[in-house]
């Protein structure tokens, strides 16, 4: 049994984001996925648990006016695998398959995979890639945050107390484009990634990269996109070390070990989104 | 607090703590203990029950945060002393050596087939890659998995 001061079951997100204001030393549970074990290995100490299971109206993807796909806090990552609206996100769906196993996909949600701030979470790089923004609210303000400035150390982002992630919104995109994602890890199922590496590739030649597991939050590789823009995908041949990155040592791999396998994963990013790119076009 | 949960097709009102864990209630409370209890962080799959037509961990799940959905557990495939396909399937193809791992197993296997009939290997893999097997080496779980969804499709164990 777990040690909790007292659960809530909100039944709005108006009761949610009021109780998240008025309840000290509280926090949310959407699939629990992360926050259990954690809560078992007495990580975090008697929290009060606002449970947003039964707010029906979190669980959702849709579009809106614009054409933005919108995913609600509460939508696990079977339903995101699942559904039309995200099928053309290929390395959203690449990265998601590879979290957990089935059992924790049928309940993790995508906003929480954010929320716990990995260095290494496989669904993040996906997102980057696709401008992806979070949605904020507490009791009293609302805001949207690119994802890629609202993880801040690993295990931090920029919430205060008050305050939970809504949806992330994908923005549209209206030309051909392709992505590609890959990961590095010991096992197919239930591990954490050695490295990461995902790829957006457009008609018009943008080219946006983003890796994860090397540096202490997943990040964008803007000097090797102007790179690549400039000279094209045959600098990836030469490269001898992605500069951007700063790997460390930890039980997974060496710091040289994850520089030189984030380098082959870009490289391998980038060869499929060109390939995927062509057979679209 | 006071719950409502429905296993198995019944309702049952039960007295729970907040942090108490659908592994524990259905065990301790219950007493089915055909839900396994091993690494208690949803990694090993033992512990695997059906909830609304998903597979889940139930050693990570409240169980008040499951207050309104239908739940599984192995103990609900069988029908009186006629088992289920998959069950009969597994024993077929020996796919249990000690069965700690099987109960998982099978409901996994049965959660993939009642929403894909006709799995590859390759979505069967998929299907059960949070199902930890130490004994059997998983070719003859695959191999169970297979025969039950030919014996569903064909009716071949209906008696």
């Amino acid at each position: 049994m777990l040690t909790i001061e007292k659960i809530f079951f909100p039944k709005t997100i108006h009761e949610s984001l009021t109780l998240l204001s008025e309840e000290k030393n509280s926090m949310i549970h959407a699939g629990g996925t992360d926050i259990i074990p954690r809560l078992k290995d007495n990580r975090i100490l008697s929290p009060k648990l606002i449970c947003l299971n039964k707010i029906e109206e979190l669980r959702y993807i849709r579009k809106n006016e614009y054409g933005d796909t919108l995913i609600g806090s509460m939508a696990t990552l079977s339903d995101i695998e699942s559904d039309p609206l995200t099928s053309k996100y290929e390395a959203l769906l690449s990265s998601i398959n590879c979290i957990g196993s089935r059992q924790i996909r049928n309940r993790a949600t995508l906003v929480g995979n954010i929320g716990n701030a990995s260095p290494a979470a496989d669904s993040i790089p996906a997102l980057i890639i696709l401008d992806a923004q979070v949605l904020v609210s507490s009791a009293s303000t609302s805001y949207e945050i690119p994802l890629l400035n609202f993880i801040l150390a690993p295990g931090k982002t920029v919430l205060k107390p008050n305050e939970m992630i809504m949806e992330i919104r994908i923005p549209a995109i209206n030309e051909k484009f392709a992505t590609d994602f890959q990961r590095l890890g010991r096992r197919k199922a239930v591990d954490i990634a050695t490295v990461n590496a995902s790829c957006y590739l457009s008609e018009s030649g943008i080219i946006k990269l983003s890796v994860g597991a090397v540096s202490p939050v997943p990040i964008r590789l803007h000097e090797l996109e102007k790179e690549i823009k400039a000279k094209g995908p045959g600098v990836l041949q030469n490269i001898k070390k992605i500069t951007e990155i700063n790997p460390i040592s930890d039980i997974r791999a060496e710091n040289d070990y994850r520089e030189d396998m984030a380098r082959i994963l870009v490289k391998r990013c980038v060869e499929n989104a060109i390939k995927k790119l062509e057979r679209i076009k | 607090m006071k719950i409502t949960l429905n296993i198995n097709g019944k309702t049952r009102e039960l007295e729970i703590d907040p942090g108490e864990l659908l592994l524990d209630v259905l065990r301790d409370k219950l007493g089915l203990m055909g839900t396994k209890e091993n690494c208690r962080q949803g990694e090993c799959g033992a512990c695997t029950v059906i909830i609304d037509g998903e597979a889940v961990n139930s050693c990570i799940v409240l169980a008040a945060s499951v207050e309104n959905s239908k739940i599984i557990t192995i103990e609900g495939l069988s029908s009186g002393n006629k088992l289920h396909p998959i069950q009969k399937a597994f024993m077929e193809r020996d796919g249990s050596q000690c069965g700690f791992c099987t109960p998982g197993m099978i409901l996994s296997s049965k959660a993939l087939l009642d929403k894909n009939p006709k799995p590859t290997e390759d979505e069967i893999k998929i299907a059960l890659s949070g199902n930890i097997c130490r004994c059997t080496g998983y070719k003859n779980i695959i191999s169970s998995v297979k025969t039950a969804a030919q014996a569903i499709e064909n009716g071949t164990y209906n008696d």
